[in-house]
């Protein structure tokens, strides 16, 4: 579970924790969000909510484009770091994969 | 497995080392006194108070804002109630085993600043999982967090006390292109995972302290019905999440492969790794401003 602020959800995560506003639950448990129930959320003063860490996505940032050169060196790099990881595991694919989108991000904001 | 040879050379190289920091006696005074049944939380928080410097740092730790408590807790009694015994002497162990082996040692090929760097951050980590997977896996996440402070404490032994073979080590570590710890055993025949225990021993330290130490990077060899394998598996993965995020140094560049069953014991989503990996970012910020020396 992860509390995500309002502006962060996006519609298909799921309800963790029922959503109560003064006693009342608004929103339920395991219940997928809509663009409807952010909406609503925002009416009722709902500035956070615990969503399953199944369910979380990323806001889609506009891309940024990476020069190739630097892409190369960003991939040659985690090649070299994770050479002992069993790329056939889907947790360590997975761990490869978060590390490598990690540099790209701190790429882009070091050049904003 | 080391033979019986190596065994006795790490055995004999611990104990000729005389300037071997030692514990401070307020661990095993709290040791002794939390085992007795008759413990009370104004007789332990008697024991801490005593050593005014371990308590500042205390105090320090538990009010900086990776603990989160609602107030300023401003008494190590008020700290005892709120974290209870055990979990109040795993934070004096870790504020101590910082005090003793903190001092950067400017110079070195081994940068001590960044090996702590990489031990908060792994001790940090732990903690974290131990909070996640809750308390049928983890009673205690303060012994979590000093585990894994000190899951690698045989390096730094090493480093200062066998330092030639240790850079030795290191070198061979770049040079080859392997994790430090198959360079370790190439050249000395044992690993910091040896002279880790072997100093974990000396001080008495509890056994599940000396299987993270043994076994955090070869996870495989402890058996998954061991009542210690959910702890070793905890630093293991934070080590793992640590070096992906380039936290400190470890002595080599290289992330050292991940063990399935280690992270299947935790019950976590493949969607949880990004979210660990932002909360320990976070929290490693935010309790190295007051665990590292500059800190103090």
């Amino acid at each position: 579970m992860a509390i995500i602020n309002l502006d962060d959800l996006l519609p298909g995560m799921c309800v963790a924790e029922a959503v109560k506003v003064q006693g009342r639950v608004i929103v339920g448990a395991n219940v997928a969000l809509t663009e409807k129930t952010i909406h609503l959320f925002k009416a009722w003063g709902v500035t956070e909510v615990n969503v399953k860490d199944d369910s979380i996505v990323e806001k889609e940032e506009p891309a940024k484009s990476i020069p190739p050169n630097v892409l190369a060196d960003i991939e040659r790099n985690i090649k070299t770091e994770f050479k002992f990881f069993d790329t056939k595991d889907e947790i360590s694919v997975e761990i490869i994969r978060i590390a490598c989108k990690r540099r790209i991000d701190a790429w882009s904001k070091e050049t904003e | 497995m080391i033979s019986a040879d190596i065994t006795k050379r790490i055995e004999e190289t611990i104990n000729n080392i005389d300037d071997l920091p030692t514990l401070p006696t307020i661990y095993s005074q709290l040791n002794e006194n939390i085992n007795d049944p008759k413990a009370s939380a104004r007789r332990i928080s008697a024991i801490i108070e005593e050593d005014q410097a371990l308590t500042a740092k205390i105090f320090k730790v538990i009010n900086s804002a990776f603990y989160s408590f609602p107030q300023k807790i401003s008494s190590i009694s008020h700290a005892v109630v709120l974290l209870g015994f055990n979990e109040i002497k795993h934070i004096a162990l870790a504020v101590s085993v910082i005090d003793l082996f903190g001092d950067s040692v400017s110079g070195r090929r081994f940068n001590h600043m960044a090996f702590w760097s990489h031990s908060l951050a792994v001790a940090v980590c732990s903690r974290i999982i131990a909070k996640k997977a809750g308390p049928m896996l983890f009673k205690d996440p303060e012994e979590v967090f000093a585990a894994g402070l000190m899951h690698d404490i045989g390096k730094i032994v090493e480093d200062q006390f066998m330092h030639n073979d240790f850079v030795k080590v290191l070198v061979a570590a770049g040079k080859d292109g392997s994790l430090i710890k198959d360079a370790e055993n190439k050249i000395l025949q044992f690993d910091h995972q040896d002279t880790g225990k072997f100093l974990a021993r000396k001080w008495k330290l509890p056994e599940s302290f000396l299987q993270v130490i043994s076994l955090h990077n070869s996870p495989e060899k402890c058996s998954k019905e061991n009542k210690n394998f959910p702890l070793v598996s905890a630093v293991h993965v934070a080590d793992v999440i640590v070096r992906s995020l380039k936290i400190g140094y470890g002595g080599d560049e290289y992330v050292p492969p991940l063990h399935r069953d280690s992270w299947d014991v935790l019950g976590f989503s493949k969607g949880y790794i990004e979210v660990l990996m932002q909360e320990t970012e976070k929290a490693f910020d935010e309790v190295s401003i007051v665990l590292t020396r500059d800190g103090k």
